[in-house]
C-alpha cells in the first residue's frame, strides 16, 4: 500500500504549475465580466490578464495589483500602440502566426499615429478598432473590423458630431457609403471582394487618399479603368491639377453605380454644352445606351422563349460573349476614344442582333412545331376512327357469314 | 418432265402466302392475349423509329469534337425537320427502354417465358442490355454540357469496378480523357456495331416469341382458344388503334418537350449533379452507397437472377407457393428499383 505513496507525491509536485496559471485567473474574482469577453478573445489562447496589465494575478486580493510587478492596470490611450506592438512588431513572436509585424510602423504614419504622437489621446488606437479585450480573427464575423463590420467601426468616431467638428471632418460618410454602389455590394451582395473604408484609407496606415493618389486608389479594383483614364485626354486636366480623377465624375464614398446620365451630370460641370468635349460625352452616352439596350432585349426575349423552347438555351453563352464586349466598353470609355468604343459597341450589338435572330426563328419555328403537332393529331385520330369503323365492319360481316367465335 | 417459267414457280407461292396470311389473319386467339402483349410489338415499333431516324441523323451528324455540337445545331436549327427527327431520336430512346421494361415485368407476371422454356427470356434480356448500350454510348455524341459530364461520371463508375474497370476504359475510351477517340469509338459502337447486333438478336427474340411463345401456347386448352377472338379483329386492328395513339403521345412530348441541347461541352466548366438517365438512377444509387467490389456482385448476381428466371421455374403448371414467391419476388424487385431511384433523383 505504501508503494505507491511516493507516487502521489510526485504528482502533486507535478501539478503544481498548473495550480498556478490557474492562479492568473484569480481576476475575474473581482472582473468576471471582462473575463467573460477574453475568453473568445484569440489571445486567451496564449496568455491572460497579466500578459498586458502585469502585476500578480496569483493573488485574490487587491494585493494582485502589485506595481513592483509592474501592474499597470487600464493602460493610457498614448501607450496603447506601443503596448500592442511589444509582442505584434515582434517578428519571432508573430511568426507561428504568419501575422505582419508592421502595423505599429503604419500606424505611426496615420493621420491617428501622427495625432497621437502630437499629445492628441482622441483619435483612434488599436483597442478603438480590435475592441480591448475580446480581440477576434477579422475572419470572424462579429469582429469589429471583418469587412462588413468596418464602416460600422470606423462610424463610431467619425459619424460623432461633436468629435469630429474638433477635425472639420464630415460625420455622413458612413451612412452614404452604406448607399453607395461598394456598400450594396458589401450588405446586400455580400460580395467577398467588395470594398470598405480600409480599402480606400487604408487599415493601420488609414490615410485619406489625396489629389494625385485618388486614381490608384481606386485603380486597386478598377484597374483597367485607371489605365484608359490615364491614356485619356482627362489625364492633362488631371496633370493640370483642374480635375481630381476618378471623384470629379463619380464623387467619393455615395459613389452611385454608374448609368448613362452621369455624362448629363458629370460632364456640364466642366464643359459648356456646345463644346466639342460635351459632343464627345454626348456621343458616349447614345453609343453605350444603345448597346446597352439592345443587348437587355435579347436577354429578356432569350428569357422569354426559354420557357417555351428549352433549345434556345445553346443560345445563352453566345449572348454572353455580347455582354462581355459591353463589359469591355466600360472600363475603354475613360479613354473617350470614340472610334475604339464604336467598335467595341458595334461587336456586341452584332452578337445581340444574331441572338435576336435566332430567337426570332425559334419563334417561328414554334408555331411550326405546333402546326406539325396539330397535323399529326389529325392523322392520328383519322386513322383511329377508320379503323375503329373498319373492324365494326369486319366483325358484322363475319357475324352474317357465321363465322363469329363464342365470347365469354 | 414437265417444264414451268419462273412466275409459274412463284405463282403458286404466292396464293400460299396469301393462304398463310389469310389463315394467321383468322387465328382463334386464346382469351389470355390481351392489350398487353401489345408491349412487345410496340417496343420492336419503337425500335424501327429509333433506326429510322439515326439513319437521317447520320446524314448531317459529324463525328468530331469540333463538328459534333455544331452539327447538332444545323440539324435542329437548319435541317427541314431535323428538330424533330432529333427530338423523336431522343424520346424514342427512353421511350423503347420504358417499353422494353414494361414489356419484361408483363412477361415475368404473366409466366410467358414459361412456354419458351427461357429462350425469348434470355434473348429479350439481350435485347435490353443492347438498347441499354444504345442510350449509353448515344448520350455523349451531341456533345453538349450534359452529354460530357454525365459520360465523365460513368467513366467514374467504370473505373471503379475491381480487376476490370482499366481494361473496360481502355476498350471503350481509350484512355482516361474524354476527347475525340471517345467520340469516335461511342459512334462506331452506336451506328457500326450495336445495330448489327441489335438485328440478330431481334431476328432470334422473334422467332423464340413467334414459334415457341405464340404459336403453340402449351398452356392454352381448346376451350380457351374456342373463347378468344380472331387474330385479325381483336387483336391486329385493337393494336392498331392503340398503336396510333401512341404514336400521338410519342409525338407530342418530341414536339412540346425537346431535349435541350446545352452549350458546347467545356472541360473546364463543370455540370454540377450530373444526374444518370432514369433507367440507370438505382444502378448509381448501390454504387454509391456500396463498396464497389460488393456493388458489381450484387449487379452481377440480379443479372443472374433475372437470367435465370424460366430455368428455376420449369413446371408446366405452377403451385401456389410457387405463384406467391415469384409475385413477391418481382413486386419487392420493382419497389426496390422505385426506391432506390427516387433516392438518387433527390440526391
Amino acid at each position: 500500500m505504501r508503494a505507491w505513496i511516493p507516487v502521489v507525491v510526485a504528482a502533486s509536485v507535478l501539478l503544481l504549475p498548473a495550480r498556478t496559471v490557474r492562479g492568473e485567473e484569480s481576476c475575474e474574482v473581482c472582473h468576471p465580466d471582462v473575463r467573460t469577453g477574453y475568453a473568445e478573445s484569440v489571445h486567451a489562447h496564449e496568455f491572460a490578464c497579466s500578459g498586458c496589465h502585469k502585476g500578480n494575478p496569483t493573488d485574490a486580493t487587491m494585493a494582485a495589483h502589485d506595481a513592483a510587478r509592474g501592474y499597470v492596470g487600464k493602460p493610457a490611450r498614448k501607450d496603447i500602440p506601443a503596448l500592442c506592438a511589444s509582442c505584434h512588431a515582434d517578428p519571432a513572436r508573430m511568426k507561428p502566426y504568419g501575422l505582419p509585424t508592421d502595423q505599429y510602423a503604419q500606424y505611426q504614419t496615420s493621420q491617428h499615429g501622427i495625432l497621437l504622437a502630437k499629445g492628441d489621446e482622441r483619435v483612434a488606437v488599436c483597442t478603438d478598432c480590435h475592441s480591448a479585450h475580446r480581440v477576434v480573427a477579422h475572419t470572424e464575423p462579429t469582429s469589429p473590423v471583418s469587412p462588413r463590420n468596418i464602416p460600422e467601426t470606423c462610424g463610431r468616431c467619425h459619424g460623432d458630431a461633436a468629435l469630429m467638428a474638433a477635425y472639420k471632418l464630415p460625420v455622413d460618410q458612413a451612412e452614404k457609403f452604406r448607399a453607395s454602389v461598394h456598400g450594396n455590394a458589401l450588405f446586400v451582395d455580400e460580395h467577398p471582394m467588395a470594398p470598405s473604408c480600409a480599402s480606400c484609407h487604408g487599415e493601420h496606415g488609414a490615410a485619406p487618399p489625396e489629389a494625385g493618389s485618388i486614381a490608384r486608389a481606386c485603380g486597386h479594383c478598377h484597374q483597367r479603368t485607371r489605365e484608359y483614364l490615364e491614356s485619356g485626354p482627362h489625364l492633362k486636366a488631371v496633370t493640370a491639377g483642374a480635375m481630381t480623377e476618378c471623384v470629379s465624375c463619380h464623387g467619393y464614398h455615395d459613389i452611385a453605380r454608374p448609368d448613362h446620365t452621369l455624362f448629363d451630370r458629370a460632364c456640364p460641370q466642366c464643359h459648356a454644352a456646345d463644346t466639342a468635349p460635351f459632343a464627345t460625352g454626348q456621343k458616349l452616352k447614345a453609343i453605350l445606351t444603345q448597346t446597352e439596350s439592345d443587348l437587355a432585349e435579347s436577354s429578356s426575349e432569350l428569357a422569354k422563349l426559354s420557357e417555351l423552347s428549352p433549345t434556345v438555351a445553346r443560345l445563352r453563352p453566345r449572348l454572353q460573349q455580347g455582354w462581355a464586349h459591353y463589359n469591355e466598353l466600360l472600363p475603354v470609355q475613360h479613354a473617350l476614344d470614340l472610334q475604339r468604343v464604336g467598335d467595341l459597341a458595334r461587336s456586341a450589338r452584332s452578337v445581340g442582333e444574331e441572338v435576336r435572330g435566332a430567337i426570332h426563328g425559334a419563334e417561328q419555328h414554334y408555331h411550326v412545331r405546333l402546326l406539325v403537332l396539330g397535323l399529326v393529331w389529325l392523322f392520328v385520330l383519322f386513322a383511329v376512327a377508320a379503323t375503329y369503323l373498319y373492324r365494326g365492319e369486319h366483325a358484322r360481316e363475319r357475324a352474317e357469314r357465321g363465322d363469329g367465335v363464342e365470347r365469354e | 418432265m414437265s417444264c414451268t417459267s419462273p412466275v409459274e414457280t412463284i405463282a403458286p407461292s404466292r396464293r400460299s402466302l396469301r393462304r398463310v396470311v389469310r389463315a394467321e389473319l383468322g387465328r382463334a386467339i386464346p382469351t389470355s392475349v390481351g392489350a398487353l402483349q401489345f408491349l412487345g410489338l410496340l417496343t420492336l415499333f419503337l425500335f424501327a423509329v429509333q433506326v429510322v431516324t439515326g439513319l437521317l441523323l447520320m446524314v448531317y451528324y459529324r463525328p468530331s469534337v469540333e463538328a459534333a455540337h455544331h452539327s447538332m445545331g444545323v440539324i435542329i436549327d437548319e435541317v427541314r425537320l431535323g428538330w424533330l427527327i432529333r427530338s423523336l431520336h431522343e424520346w424514342g430512346s427512353d421511350l423503347l427502354i420504358l417499353t422494353a421494361l414494361l414489356h419484361l415485368i408483363r412477361v415475368y407476371f404473366a409466366r410467358a417465358y414459361q412456354p419458351s422454356q427461357g429462350a425469348s427470356w434470355v434473348t429479350g434480356i439481350a435485347l435490353l442490355l443492347v438498347m441499354l448500350g444504345f442510350a449509353f454510348t448515344g448520350t455523349l455524341l451531341p456533345w453538349d454540357q450534359y452529354a460530357y459530364w454525365a459520360t465523365d461520371s460513368s467513366r467514374e463508375t467504370i473505373a471503379r469496378i475491381p480487376l476490370i474497370g482499366s481494361a473496360l476504359l481502355g476498350l471503350f475510351w481509350g484512355g482516361w480523357d474524354i476527347g475525340e477517340e471517345v467520340l469516335l469509338r461511342f459512334y462506331a459502337f452506336h451506328v457500326g456495331i450495336l445495330p448489327w447486333v441489335a438485328l440478330v438478336w431481334v431476328g432470334f427474340h422473334l422467332l423464340t416469341v413467334w414459334y415457341v411463345g405464340l404459336k403453340r401456347p402449351v398452356l392454352l386448352d381448346e376451350a380457351d382458344h374456342a373463347r378468344g377472338g380472331r387474330v385479325l379483329d381483336d387483336l391486329l386492328l385493337a393494336w392498331v388503334m392503340v398503336g396510333l395513339l401512341v404514336i400521338g403521345v410519342f409525338f407530342t412530348l418530341a414536339i412540346l418537350v425537346p431535349q435541350p441541347l446545352l452549350p458546347q461541352a467545356d472541360p473546364l466548366s463543370p455540370l454540377l449533379n450530373v444526374q444518370p438517365p432514369w433507367y440507370l438512377l438505382p444502378a448509381r444509387s448501390v454504387l454509391r452507397h456500396v463498396p464497389r467490389l460488393a456493388a458489381v456482385l450484387i449487379v452481377l448476381a440480379m443479372l443472374t437472377v433475372v437470367l435465370s428466371v424460366p430455368f428455376l421455374d420449369r413446371r408446366e403448371r405452377e403451385s401456389l407457393l410457387g405463384k406467391g414467391l415469384r409475385w413477391l419476388l418481382g413486386v419487392s424487385a420493382i419497389a426496390a428499383w422505385i426506391i432506390l431511384a427516387i433516392q438518387q433523383y433527390r440526391s
